[in-house]
């Protein structure tokens, strides 16, 4: 629409003194700018959490290019014969009127990925304040839940991490954990029962991890958890059904920490955010659709001042039909299937601040459940042994869930959620018969497998702005310990969208410029 | 024969359809040369009484406000969403709404005050864009349908009566009460008082930008300008209601209010705004004396320039950042502080403040109230110090605060979003002027 790339000297005379006075104005505003007088040494400005190296930094301030998106779908209806045929079939009972007349075609925020992010999220959004009016649309293409992580996860609570963003976030978890059947509760609802097993997490640690696992007990201690570090021989005499060869050092979980149901607390979201008025609509998110904007010149935007907003989502409903939601805001939680719906809307797929794409895949998990009568009994923490298999007590009979995170070149095919046993014989049961005697005399009673939304980037989620589509959040790329920070994260977006920024808990390291200015942030596991 | 020049100016102008810009300029420069259709006395057609001219006033305000209409619904030629149909539909609307505004023949009134149901109710249920549409223009359509049909009664009743539907030649009865209900609760529950206005908010939030303004701009002066025609047939029993008429528009004037600054919606923020100032209207009207009929009727122009305005203001942002919400809109001063300066306009004219027409009627108001019966003291005041709460609720809230997401999208005011901004404004501004003519 409009082209920049003219010299003074081919425009018309009359344009040729709106481009003079342009540029003086600009000299003159920049000149003001920069006069010293109006600076003031006291304040110095926020430094950003996460800064830009310098060779980044040019490459940000130039052009972003963003890809062309879907394009707008059919054209509009005759409002005339629009208002007729509303006349007519009002009053009319059958479902596809009821499609075609009830579908909401705009939205204030809206939500991708009905999971326990997209529900968490929805919650916070619609409790803040008695009825704020805003309209909220979560768009689930799978309300039954067959695949998605949240109900295939194993459920574990702990505050056992190394980063201070993560172990807050976990405190909240178990603190709105112990609230959430009056949180979640309303007329006529029943609050959730979460099922909360508070046996805490055991990490055991070799010499070699001794010290991160005493720095990492520091940082949780210091920040309110209930963290136990105990030797070999106290780890023996607390659990004497454990073998403690090799390991030199554990740390227990003494409260906040264990495990829960995580279809109860989806469910209590769910219901809780349906009763508030959320929508949830049974689609799949097919495509984005942008406006072009002339903006003054920005960084990230350049010199053409052409910006592309993110407007509208194409959506398919179960019969094939597509659809158009309007948005002002759009948040991401759609766990496993993030990275390839976020490409849709032209993340990774320009240049400048679309150049990285949302570096989360699913990854296929294990979890074996076994019997084991001469097993550690109820008295047993959810262990993760030295070499990274992990095992619960489940139930009250004698049952165990196992698993174990494989290495990089064992990383099982994503396309079905079918189990293989074999990885249990050769790596699970192996570790888990070492470190409980007891697991040698074991039957294999079932497994199943599901996704994680990994963030093969630094493991650790992404919560945040986009740079580019400042209307675009992220709540996603969680690697398997999303579950329990659901509701801080959920309360952070709500802050984030509504406030401005982040009141509670500071998550600003988790943003996506951490992708695109190189600096992951590492979760230093124990080894 | 008026009424037929002006049906064929408003034909003719169907032929303009396509030339946008011309369509727009000869409905702006017909307000001003109106008034030498006015003059033209065909057979007793026109009768001009009471204030010499309200007809002219709202007969101009309904040009104009067409004119920014359509020039404000330029996103639905952009996006070829039938404007030439949208056109001809504000045109049709005119049409109707000059006429009643005009004609001295209580049936013809009645037609056209019907008739402009039609083509907002088209407008609201086609390019409204939400599902709450269907349910807004049935309450719009049946609140007034059910409410006027005692209007109709009523006429013919008089015709049976006095063998004439003229507004001149009304002959005051001794007192009939159930007439007075007959003819007044239509003109009520257009205006709206508050026990009728449940139609209003949600024929607001669901109408497009340009329905909204015509809706607030001139459809309510509909209720107004029918009151006040009628007042003088009425006066009798009027003196008998009087006391219930004042109560309601009080009271409800202030429940209106309050319940504005518990709005999350912008919009429904302003149409509730329009039900407080209407409520003032009606507490003028049934006072029935000159200053607060003036009032009322400077409150009613005022009314119309402003509430249009910030219902542009309103579509303005949703353009931009594609939601009503109160809470989701924050930080435009730091984005965009040319628009900042017409929200701070409208907000000052909305809440009353000097040198606006808004703060002079509402002072006609109190004088004749307070003379009336001091204790209205009471509500008068405490509508004006909530409708300053709510505009500087509204202003503030959108303007300052932090903004996140439009920092990147929000684009300047373009020429034409000026255009009609400052066509708002101007005459409003400069209404002062023509209104020191109140007196002769």
């Amino acid at each position: 629409m409009f082209n920049r790339a003219v010299t003074a000297a081919q425009l018309k005379p009359w344009l040729k003194f709106n481009y003079i006075l342009k540029n003086v104005t600009f000299t003159v505003r920049s000149f003001c700018n920069s006069c010293p007088r109006y600076s003031n040494k006291d304040d110095e400005p926020v430094k950003p959490s996460i800064l830009v190296p310098e060779d980044f930094q040019a490459e940000l301030d130039g052009e972003t290019y963003c890809p062309p998106l879907a394009q707008p779908i059919k054209p509009h209806v005759h409002p005339i014969k629009k208002s007729f045929d509303l006349l007519g079939i009002t009053g009319r009972n059958d479902p596809k009127t009821h499609n075609n007349l009830y579908f909401p075609r705009h939205c204030d925020i809206l939500i991708i990925g009905g999971g326990i992010m997209g529900c968490s999220i929805a919650y916070w959004l619609k409790q803040r304040g008695h009825d704020n009016g805003l309209r909220v649309i979560v768009v689930e293409q799978d309300p039954s839940y067959t695949r998605a992580s949240t109900v295939l996860s194993v459920g574990g609570l702990r505050q056992q991490f190394s980063l201070p963003e993560n172990i807050e976030m976990s405190l909240y978890g178990a603190e709105f954990l112990r609230k959430s059947k009056k949180l979640l509760s309303g007329e006529g609802l029943e609050g959730p029962d979460v099922q909360f097993h508070p046996f805490g997490y055991l990490f055991l640690a070799t010499e070699k991890g001794a010290d991160q696992l005493i720095a990492n007990h520091k940082l949780q201690t210091s920040l309110g958890a209930k963290i136990q570090l105990l030797s070999a021989n106290k780890l023996k005499q607390k659990f004497p059904w454990i073998n403690t060869d090799g390991v030199e050092l554990a740390s227990l979980g003494l409260e906040n920490e264990g495990w829960f149901d995580p279809w109860s607390l989806l469910n209590g979201f769910r219901n809780k955010a349906l009763e508030m008025g959320v929508e949830f609509v049974k689609a799949e998110t097919v495509g984005f659709e942008t406006q072009e904007t002339i903006v003054p010149e920005q960084p990230g935007i350049g010199d053409s001042g052409c910006y592309h907003k993110l407007k509208r989502v194409h959506v398919r409903l179960h019969d094939g039909d597509i659809r158009t939601i309007d948005f002002s805001k759009c948040v991401m939680a759609a766990g496993a299937q993030s990275g390839k719906v976020s490409k849709l809307a032209g993340i990774g797929l320009g240049t400048g601040l679309l150049r990285n794409a949302l570096p989360v895949e699913p990854r296929k998990r294990y979890v074996y459940c076994f019997h084991a009568p001469e097993g550690p009994g109820l008295d047993c923490p959810l262990t993760v042994d030295t070499t990274g298999s992990y095992f619960r007590r489940e139930g009250l009979g004698g049952h165990y869930v196992a698993g174990k995170s494989p290495t990089a070149n064992e990383e099982p095919g994503v396309a079905n959620l079918d189990v293989d046993y074999t990885f249990f014989d050769q790596q699970v049961w192996p570790d888990v018969a070492l470190r409980v005697p007891g697991f040698e005399n074991i039957k294999l009673k079932s497994a199943w497998s599901g996704y994680y939304d990994y963030n093969t980037f630094d493991q650790n989620g992404v919560i945040g702005i986009h740079p580019y589509h400042t209307n675009f959040l992220f709540a996603t790329g969680f690697s398997g310990h999303g579950l329990q920070q659901a509701p801080a994260v959920g309360r952070a977006i709500m802050e984030l969208v509504l406030e401005g920024k982040f009141l509670t808990i500071d998550l600003s390291r988790f943003a996506f410029d951490r992708v695109i200015a190189n600096q992951p942030v590492f979760e230093q596991n124990i080894v | 024969m008026l009424m037929l020049k002006f049906g064929l100016c408003c034909l003719g102008m169907m032929f303009l359809l396509k030339e946008w810009l011309l369509l727009i300029s000869v409905l702006t420069i017909l307000t001003f040369f109106c008034l030498t259709f006015m003059m033209n006395f065909d057979l007793g057609v026109i009768n001009l009484i009471q204030l010499d001219f309200l007809t002219y006033l709202l007969v101009s305000l309904s040009l104009w406000v067409t004119a920014l209409m359509i020039v404000m619904s330029f996103y639905i030629k952009h996006s070829k969403n039938y404007f030439e149909v949208f056109t001809s539909l504000s045109l049709a609307m005119l049409f109707f709404l000059v006429v009643s505004f005009s004609t001295s023949n209580l049936l013809m009134f009645y037609i056209m005050f019907e008739s402009t149901l039609i083509p907002i109710f088209l407008m609201v249920m086609g390019w409204g864009y939400q599902p709450e549409r269907v349910s807004a223009s049935f309450y719009l359509l049946f609140y007034t349908l059910t409410a006027s049909l005692p209007l109709l009664m009523g006429i013919l009743y008089i015709n049976s009566q006095q063998f004439s539907t003229d507004f001149s030649s009304l002959v005051v009865p001794n007192s009939d009460y159930l007439l007075f209900w007959m003819l007044i609760i239509a003109f009520l529950v257009k205006l709206p008082v508050y026990l009728g206005h449940l139609w209003l908010p949600k024929a607001h939030v669901e109408a497009p930008v340009a329905g909204s303004m015509i809706l607030a701009g001139v459809l309510l002066k509909l209720g107004g300008y029918g009151l006040i025609r009628f007042l003088p047939f009425v006066e009798n029993s009027l003196s008998e209601f009087s006391v219930l008429l004042v109560s309601i528009g009080c009271i409800g004037g202030v429940l209106a209010s309050i319940i504005c600054m518990r709005q999350t919606d912008c919009k429904s923020l302003v149409a509730y705004s329009s039900i407080a100032h209407m409520a003032l209207v009606v507490v003028g009207i049934s006072l029935n004396s000159f200053i607060s009929v003036a009032g009322a009727v400077i409150i009613m122009i005022a009314h119309g320039f402003c509430s249009s305005g910030l219902f542009s203001l309103v579509g303005m942002i949703y353009d931009r950042v594609s939601t009503r919400s109160i809470i989701l809109i924050r930080g435009i001063v730091s984005v965009g502080p040319s628009m900042t300066l017409w929200w701070f306009l409208f907000s000052i004219s909305n809440m009353a403040a000097p040198p606006t027409p808004s703060l002079m009627g509402e002072i006609y108001i109190f004088m004749s109230s307070l003379n009336w019966a001091g204790v209205l003291a009471v509500f008068v005041g405490t509508l004006s110090f909530f409708a300053g709460a709510y505009n500087l609720y509204l202003f503030v809230s959108t303007q300052h605060g932090t903004n996140l997401s439009g920092c990147k999208s929000f684009t300047e005011v373009s020429v034409r979003e000026h255009f009609v901004l400052i066509s708002h404004m101007l005459p409003f501004l400069l209404f002062l002027v023509l209104l020191t003519n109140i007196y002769s």
